[in-house]
């Protein structure tokens, strides 16, 4: 045994590690935790001051190590007799209040630390010793812990106590007094009993209070008062008593430079003593039997970072309201389900307590003072109420809707998923066909027909004819896939006067499509003023015209292109817009419509890119589900496109995959093996050097699992106020669960004055139309708010989900407008807001005409 | 299968209770004979990882721990057991659930203590989920790799490791197994620095925001390159940086 040393059969070194480990946010936090508490506990002046400091030391070898320092002053330093292990247990254990020092030195946990205050020297003495790491130093690599521990009182005595844990506990009895105290400390090389020599170096304590050293710090404090992770910590726990002056912390590194931890900026002028639209406030709000909330705050600030400290923890330290206890923070809560996730990042706050709550609070602390025993009711109360007052400053804020919804009528449920997914359904696709753009691409069940419209412009560099002038090189290619076999169709060219009454220029004999491709070699035409003959086109007037290819297979329609030529007229300036987009679809092959893929199904994955400049560019795509890197990804190049011309759009990735759950037995083809949940597939589009992203778009697949909503293949569901207050004519909101929601509200007057039936034989008449105006809005703004990313899935959803028997004028005209909404979303929204307006309003306009018509 | 939870009475006596999914009328006691079972596998799993541990099982230093909770994750792997038949419907939280108690008590399937699994997992008692997501799924995903690679890849350092795992595009094997050729790049003093938690912070930092989880920028994922083509890129994005956290 060491002389001078008690040993106990305590494995000390097991009970630090189980007392630290215990942390559930790490040995750092317990380390700016404790010992401040300690100090706090033992104020005798209005402020307590604790200094951290990092001193770098040498061996007389020359190797270096590293000393911390935790003084503190405006205590009442370590008080009271010291005890013998002997005197200790002669009194059980006990001790009396003011019985610092032996507490402090107590073998494991007296009883005064089991039932006394929270600031116990149990948790404290463990912090520091956790943290030394003699054996990292030494020949002798068994693991063991020491802390020395000096003190002035207020009658001038000097102590300087040792604690060795070699696993077993050892405290030196009797402790140095005196001025054999004082030499210790100051002493180059302090033999700590067991031959271990420390160079302490240290001034001895000048004024009333108390200091505890830790020779060879452990790596990672070094590097946390390095990263300034330690500073992070101690402002985390201890701003607010700092702010009201309770607490002066300051952390000094091996160079003598000084910081002092301050309240963070976003409480560090007390907001809630102002009236800013950001914060709100509660004082005393009752929880249970008198108790109370003294003081609860809440803040939203868009500049504040993203500043939580990594560690083992999932649990937040800012990103929530944290909960203070005698001005500690204790816990955060996590209330990040009612906080929308584009606020979250800015969202703060904090919670204080009554005295008769915050000893409930106490009762329901764990020992490492760092979460409440959430069971209590205390607790579960407290939750109740701050999670209530969240959700107020959310509406304060502007973030969700005031007012409660109410079920909808029926009718009106069924008018707008009637409505929706005439428009926007994946299940809601009637027709394979589609028009409107060039080399439009189509997923089809069986096959998948493409389709582009070649033709050379008098100038290639405008869309503009002039009489007499000649389109040349027109030209029809089609593509099929699966292209293995032959397949039969029909090819014609159309034109009309903007979009309206088309006009057959040419209609093909039945052609063969072999191997997937056939390309049609259609000629050169004129564009004349007077009659049309063999070569020539009709164009009486000046104005746009549009030349459609359609491709029909079996009867029908399967796929068109259009280009547009302006006679005798200059084509509008195009609007400056993202130049270059993204459209990402998902199609479940095996079971049509069906959002969910089960085991075995197929899917079909499509990712068209849009050129809409005028130059030729070569862009880099990058598309993947999952671990797969989808084939057609890599360097794409896009044709620009000639002012007024159709949009230049290519698939540049078109993949059928098999999803599987198991390794399949037997197969062919691309699979890939999931476990249920939910995925994505994802596509950027980027210059070929890199450099930032240009477009965005990803698509979420469903495996095995049910997309969460009712009504989960529409985009948004509807639901509606039921209060009086004055809300919009509608509002499209997305919720804490990313899903979408349109609100209207009941007592709309124009609502209110609508009959509740509709007319017999019309889709359109009563509160039906309300509700399919406001859907037609909402579907517009649902599909452009993606556009601010590059990503035009939506757009395209829509122009996909063609119903059946719709007039095909109409849809053309329905694609070309949402077309000129993507384009011009970005300049013209902003520079020309009423013309971008009313083009949003003729697209809706044109909606409800074709759901009124549809039979 | 139904698992066999030890625990521990006021008195100091190893208790055990059943837990199952499947629907039980006994409080899983009907399902205490194959649970039994499962206990006497779980303890060849504990043994085995003890093994692979060793010699620094009783070491608390980062690298130690770090081995400890590859090779609890190795073990498991070896032993199929998550994937075999038995468990097909339970809940692997219950299965890493009995894991940790038999770990924290240190008991046998027999009833007789076993030293030798202490601090194979930390000792304190969480929820089950993190147990499973924290515990076992760390461990199960650093033993993709070879140990010595997964020690170069995160410097043995369990903090290092987490920040990897939190970034959901990064947890491919291709980006550690490129990390580890990367990093043999350096010499040991710089590699002590590197792998330090700050300046390894920085590094996941930086890796983070070139592969980002979701949003522009995540279709392409380490998963999707080329071995040498990722760790061309690594060293394009790394070495500037790791010169200046050398400097």
């Amino acid at each position: 045994m060491t002389t001078g040393f008690v040993d106990t059969s305590t494995n000390m070194v097991r009970d630090v590690q189980n007392a630290i480990e215990g942390y559930d946010m790490g040995a750092l936090r317990a380390l700016a935790q404790e010992p401040v508490q300690n100090s706090k506990d033992a104020k005798r002046s209005s402020k307590a001051k604790i200094e951290y400091r990092l001193h770098e030391r040498r061996s007389k070898d020359g190797w270096a190590y590293y000393l911390l320092t935790v003084t503190d002053s405006g205590t009442s330093g370590l008080i009271g007799p010291t005890l013998t292990r002997t005197q200790l247990e002669e009194r059980g254990d006990e001790l009396q209040d003011g019985e610092n020092w032996a507490a402090f030195e107590g073998q494991g946990f007296t009883k005064k630390e089991r039932q006394g205050s929270l600031g116990s020297r149990g948790q404290g003495k463990s912090a520091f010793l956790y943290h030394s790491r003699p054996n990292e130093y030494s020949l002798d690599r068994r693991e063991r812990y020491l802390m020395l521990y000096d003190t002035v009182l207020d009658d001038g005595e000097y102590r300087l106590g040792i604690r060795y844990a070699m696993p077993a506990d050892r405290v030196k009895e009797p402790p140095l007094f005196g001025d054999d105290a004082r030499t210790a400390v100051a002493s180059r090389e302090f033999n700590v009993g067991d031959g271990t020599l420390v160079n302490l170096s240290l001034e001895p304590l000048s004024e009333i209070g108390a200091r505890v050293i830790v020779p060879f710090l452990s790596t990672e404090a070094i590097t946390a008062f390095r990263s300034g992770e330690l500073m992070c910590w101690l402002q985390r726990l201890w701003w607010r008593a700092i702010q009201i002056g309770e607490l002066e912390i300051t952390v000094v590194d091996e160079a003598g430079i000084s910081q002092t931890i301050e309240p963070p900026k976003w409480w560090m002028v007390e907001p809630w003593r102002t009236r800013e639209s950001n914060v709100l406030a509660w004082k005393d709000i009752p929880i249970d039997e008198g108790l109370k909330i003294k003081r609860l705050v809440l803040l939203y600030d868009p500049e504040i970072a993203d500043d939580e400290i990594a560690c083992d923890s999932d649990r937040p330290q800012w990103a929530g309201v944290q909960l203070l206890r005698s001005r500690q923070w204790i816990e955060t809560f996590d209330l990040r389900d009612r906080v929308p996730p584009q606020y979250r990042q800015g969202f703060r706050g904090f919670a204080e307590f009554e005295r008769r709550l915050e000893q409930e609070l106490e009762n329901a602390e764990k020992p490492q003072h760092e979460s409440f025993n959430g069971q209590r009711s205390a607790v579960r109360r407290i939750r109740q109420e701050i999670g209530n007052r969240v959700e107020e400053f959310a509406q304060h804020q502007g973030w969700i809707s005031v007012a409660k919804t109410r079920d909808l009528s029926e009718r009106d449920q069924e008018s707008a998923i009637e409505f929706i997914r005439t428009f926007a359904s994946v299940s809601g696709r009637k027709n394979s066909q589609t028009s409107g753009a060039n080399n439009e691409p189509t997923l089809e069940l069986a096959l998948k027909w493409q389709c582009s419209l070649y033709l050379d412009y008098p100038t290639p560099t405008t869309a503009r004819v002039n009489w007499g002038e000649s389109i040349e090189n027109v030209g029809i290619t089609i593509g099929v896939d699966p292209s293995a076999g032959h397949h039969r169709a029909t090819a014609s060219l159309e034109i009309s006067q903007d979009g309206a009454g088309y006009q057959t220029i040419v209609r093909s004999h039945e052609i063969e499509v072999v191997d997937g491709f056939y390309f049609a070699q259609v000629g050169s035409f004129q564009i004349i003023h007077g009659n049309a003959s063999e070569g020539k086109i009709q164009c009486p007037e000046p104005g746009e015209y549009r030349l459609r290819a359609i491709i029909s297979h079996r009867g029908q329609r399967v796929v068109s292109a259009t280009r547009r030529i302006y006679v005798q007229c200059d084509p509008p300036a195009p609007p400056e817009s993202k130049p270059h987009t993204l459209s990402v679809s998902v199609q479940n092959l095996s079971r049509p419509g069906e959002q969910r893929i089960n085991d075995g199904d197929e899917i079909a994955i499509l990712v068209t890119v849009t050129n809409r400049s005028t130059d030729d560019v070569t862009l880099q795509l990058d598309a993947s589900f999952e671990n797969i890197y989808l084939k057609g990804s890599g360097e794409i190049s896009l044709k620009g496109v000639p002012p007024g011309d159709v949009l230049t759009r290519k698939a540049a990735v078109s993949q059928r995959l098999q999803l599987f759950n198991s390794e399949p037995s037997q197969h062919s083809g691309i699979y890939q093996v999931l476990a249920p949940g939910r995925y994505h597939v994802r596509a950027d589009l980027q210059l070929p050097d890199g450099g930032d992203v240009l477009a965005h778009s990803s698509k979420a697949v469903f495996f095995e699992v049910d997309p969460a909503g009712p009504q989960s293949d529409l985009p948004f569901e509807l639901r509606a106020w039921e209060d009086e207050d004055v809300h919009p004519r509608w509002e499209l909101m997305q919720e804490m669960d990313d899903q979408w929601v349109l609100r209207y509200p009941v007592h709309y007057p124009m609502y209110q004055e609508l009959p509740e039936q509709r007319r017999r034989g019309s889709r359109l008449s009563g509160r039906t139309s309300f509700i399919a105006d406001i859907c037609a809005d909402g579907l517009l703004e649902w599909a452009l708010d993606s556009l601010t990313s590059g990503d035009e899935s939506r757009i395209e959803l829509m122009k996909n989900s063609q119903p059946a028997g719709v007039d095909i004028v109409l849809w053309d005209s329905y694609c070309q407008q949402l077309d000129m909404l993507a384009s011009s979303y970005k300049a013209e929204r902003v520079e020309n807001p009423r013309a971008y307006d009313l083009r949003r309003r003729q697209t809706q306009a044109v909606m409800l005409r074709m759901f009124e018509e549809l039979s | 299968m139904a698992v066999k939870l030890w625990n521990v009475d006021e008195s100091g006596t190893h208790t055990s209770s059943i837990t199952t999914n499947r629907q039980s009328g006994l409080g899983g006691e009907e399902f205490r004979s194959e649970a039994d079972a499962l206990d006497v596998e779980l303890d060849k799993v504990l043994d085995r990882a003890a093994n692979l541990a060793s010699p620094g099982a009783h070491s608390r230093s980062n690298r130690a721990l770090f081995v400890k909770r590859w090779a609890i994750g190795r073990s498991i792997a070896e032993s199929g057991i998550l994937n075999s038949p038995q468990m097909e419907g339970e809940s692997r939280a219950n299965l890493c659930l009995a894991l940790a108690r038999k770990c924290r008590l240190g008991i046998r399937a027999s009833g007789d203590l076993e030293t030798a699994w202490k601090g194979l997992i930390p000792d304190r008692e969480i929820e089950p989920k993190r147990i499973e997501a924290d515990i076992f799924g760390l461990g199960m995903w650093l033993q993709e790799q070879e140990q010595d690679d997964a020690v170069a890849a995160f410097g043995g350092g369990l903090h290092n490791a987490k920040q990897i795992w939190s970034g959901e595009a990064l947890r491919h094997k291709k980006l550690r197994d490129a990390l580890a050729v990367f990093f043999s790049g350096y010499n040991p003093e710089q590699l002590q620095r590197l792998y330090t938690i700050p300046q390894y912070a920085v590094i996941a930092k930086i890796l983070r925001r070139r592969w980002p989880s979701r949003g522009p920028g995540s279709a392409k994922r380490p998963a999707h390159y080329e071995p040498t083509e990722l760790l061309s890129e690594l060293r394009t994005i790394l070495e500037p940086v790791a010169a200046e956290l050398l400097e």
